[in-house]
């Protein structure tokens, strides 16, 4: 009994010990970014690195904040984020939802297309959605940065997997109670599956605010400019100046860190159903 | 309201699901649809409920041709095997969802939140679930989830009550006390029925009428009385009665019934051939007739299940349980001939 106590209390600590070393490796980066924020010129480019600055520099971040118009990217981001987030569950939602419920020619054919689309890489579509939203006259606008994220086949398969473990009878019964199809959806069916889809919102929220290659290429003005492509800009501004740009850095992610505090949970749940990294 | 089907045919791809069935529904009645798995009698129902195309045939309620009516246009309930409430929502609002999307028929407006709280409450009465209402179904025994059902399926007034194996998810028990709950609510509520089972005994116990399929084609309709002591074939003879009906080989001719290797059976006819010979196992009595050597006994408590063979073949019987019987034991046993039956032996018709 003591010996199991005491073997079961050493596998424990080592357990911890190596999830500790791992979380060191994953936090080195983020936490380098933050005292390099807070270091003087000399400080944030010496060699060897001088780890912590001397006096906490948190002028830098006030300089930062001055020299971009970060409060609007923030809003802008806010503005796609919101535009995804709302045109993602939408079509999410509506897609898996017709791909449970309804039977229709090619059904099958027409689902291994939508997940197909998971194969192609995001990079090799830019041409082709550059020129479908420039004919469209949408670029530099927040709808044509967020246009390319609303229907996503990933989500219409996660929630589809999730629809379709309701029992098929829930629809019938309430065909037979005269319930149109919409007020299932609305009733029956969201609010049976509200995890899930409150998982995707999250995830395509993450994902917009950190979309990176696509918004830079669509953006041309601050005023639609978002978080990370203006963050690029600052980078283009600062040049050298490595502890500004680090405090810029770290004014870009704080909402995400904030956000991830919040929703661990669910974000952790949704990665470990979905099977994708976060 | 009287149901009317006329040659109602389903196909799917190649297979017969439901091969011209032909029958009414009468008003205010309890039928019972009953066959083994893959008779077509789910599948009938659905047509009935319009959650199904129907290929050939039509369906007449009352006056009114709803073959191809959808099953919002039909006002019929439906309880469904695994009772598809809806877990998010209360007793109270599941049973209230039917209301709040279709019209007052006596206003011709939508239902008033006061209407639909008296109308749950006067279902939920009739289903004896008042106490439940704020619950879950999630936090519900099996049988208050199934009164749910039939509660959210009668709150309408639906002219029809379909119910699809309604029984079959609750413990033994608890589906003799629901099958009667069933037919109490049904006769309270005087609403035709058409309740689906594969369960003989269900069937027989609650029903007006049963009309028994097989492999989509209607075999007999009847009481379910009538349908036991008057089968029309053999298969309907062998559906109904546990034990089951056993089968012997025989010729008759010149008033008497003979086995294989010539036993005479103690029962009259006067009919020549050879036949099927059907023997519910109650119509074995002791008396003067044939001896015969016990297999095996079964003890049931109220009686006992003996089984000895006759020319070869297997012989199931039900005898009194004053005189404790053994494998082994020698008795004598007459027929009556009431509980007996010809069929062809080629076509399993009933021969009279």
């Amino acid at each position: 009994m003591k010996i199991k106590d005491t073997r079961g209390a050493v596998l424990t600590a080592l357990k911890y010990a190596a999830l500790t070393i791992g979380a060191l490796i994953l936090f080195f980066p983020f936490i380098y970014m933050v005292l390099s924020s807070l270091k003087t010129a000399y400080e944030s480019t010496a060699i060897p690195p001088i780890w912590l600055p001397a006096k906490p520099q948190w002028e830098n971040y006030a300089y930062a904040w001055n020299l971009k118009p970060f409060l609007l990217y923030y809003r802008n981001t806010l503005a796609v984020c919101a535009i995804s987030v709302a045109g993602t569950l939408l079509f999410s939602i509506l897609g898996a939802y017709a791909f449970t419920i309804y039977e229709f020619p090619f059904k099958n054919v027409l689902f291994i297309l939508f997940m197909l689309t998971m194969m192609v890489p995001e990079e090799m579509l830019i041409i082709q959605n550059y020129e479908t939203v420039a004919d469209l006259g949408l670029l530099d606008t927040f709808l044509g940065i967020a246009l390319p994220s609303l229907a996503n086949g990933f989500y219409i398969f996660m929630l589809r997997e999730y629809f379709t473990q309701m029992p098929p009878a829930l629809f019938k019964s309430a065909k037979v109670d005269c319930c149109p199809d919409f007020k299932f959806l609305w009733k029956v069916v969201i609010p049976m599956n509200k995890n899930a889809i409150a998982t995707i919102a999250i995830l395509s929220f993450i994902g917009q605010w950190n979309a990176f290659m696509w918004p830079n290429m669509v953006t041309r003005s601050d005023e639609h400019r978002v978080i990370t492509s203006g963050l690029m800009t600052f980078r283009n501004m600062a040049s050298a100046n490595y502890h500004y740009l680090m405090a810029a850095a770290c004014i870009t992610v704080i909402p995400m860190v904030i956000f991830y505090v919040i929703f661990h949970k669910q974000i952790i749940s949704g990665v470990a159903n979905g099977g994708i990294k976060g | 309201m009287k149901i009317v089907l006329k040659d109602l045919t389903k196909r799917f791809d190649d297979a017969v699901a439901v091969d011209r069935v032909s029958l009414t529904f009468e008003d205010g009645e309890l039928t019972g649809l009953l066959g083994p798995s893959g008779c077509g009698k789910s599948t009938t129902l659905y047509m009935l409920a319009g959650l199904e195309n129907v290929t050939e045939g039509e369906i007449w309620f009352g006056e009114q041709n709803v073959t191809t009516a959808m099953p919002e246009e039909r006002n019929i309930g439906l309880v469904f095997q695994n009772y598809a409430l809806y877990p998010h929502m209360t007793v109270a609002d599941n049973i209230a969802f039917p209301l709040t999307n279709i019209k007052n028929p006596e206003t011709g407006k939508r239902y008033t939140r006061e209407e639909i709280r008296e109308e749950v409450q006067r279902t939920a009465k009739l289903v004896q679930i008042e106490e439940y209402l704020r619950r879950k179904p999630g936090q519900l025994s099996g049988g208050q989830q199934q009164r749910v059902a039939i509660a959210r399926a009668l709150v309408k007034k639906p002219k029809v009550l379909l119910l699809d194996e309604p029984l079959s998810n609750l413990d033994a028990r608890l589906r003799i006390e629901m099958r009667q709950e069933i037919r109490r609510i049904q006769q309270e509520t005087k609403v035709t029925t058409i309740f689906v089972t594969h369960d003989q005994e269900e069937a027989m116990s609650i029903t007006d009428r049963i009309v028994l399929m097989k492999k989509g084609v209607v075999q007999q309709i009847a009481p379910a009385h009538e349908m036991y002591m008057n089968p029309c074939n053999e298969f309907v003879a062998s559906f109904l009665g546990n034990p089951m009906i056993s089968y012997l080989n025989v010729r008759a001719g010149e008033g008497r019934v003979a086995l294989e290797d010539g036993t005479v059976l103690p029962l009259a006819a006067d009919l020549v051939g050879s036949f099927r010979l059907g023997i519910r196992p109650e119509a074995w009595v002791p008396g003067d007739g044939v001896r015969v050597t016990l297999t095996r006994v079964e003890q049931r408590g109220q009686d006992q299940i003996i089984e000895f063979a006759l020319a070869g073949q297997k012989v199931k019987a039900i005898a009194d349980a004053a005189t404790v019987l053994r494998a082994g034991d020698s008795i004598s046993l007459s027929l009556r001939d009431n509980r007996c039956y010809f069929f062809d032996a080629e076509t399993g018709a009933r021969v009279r």
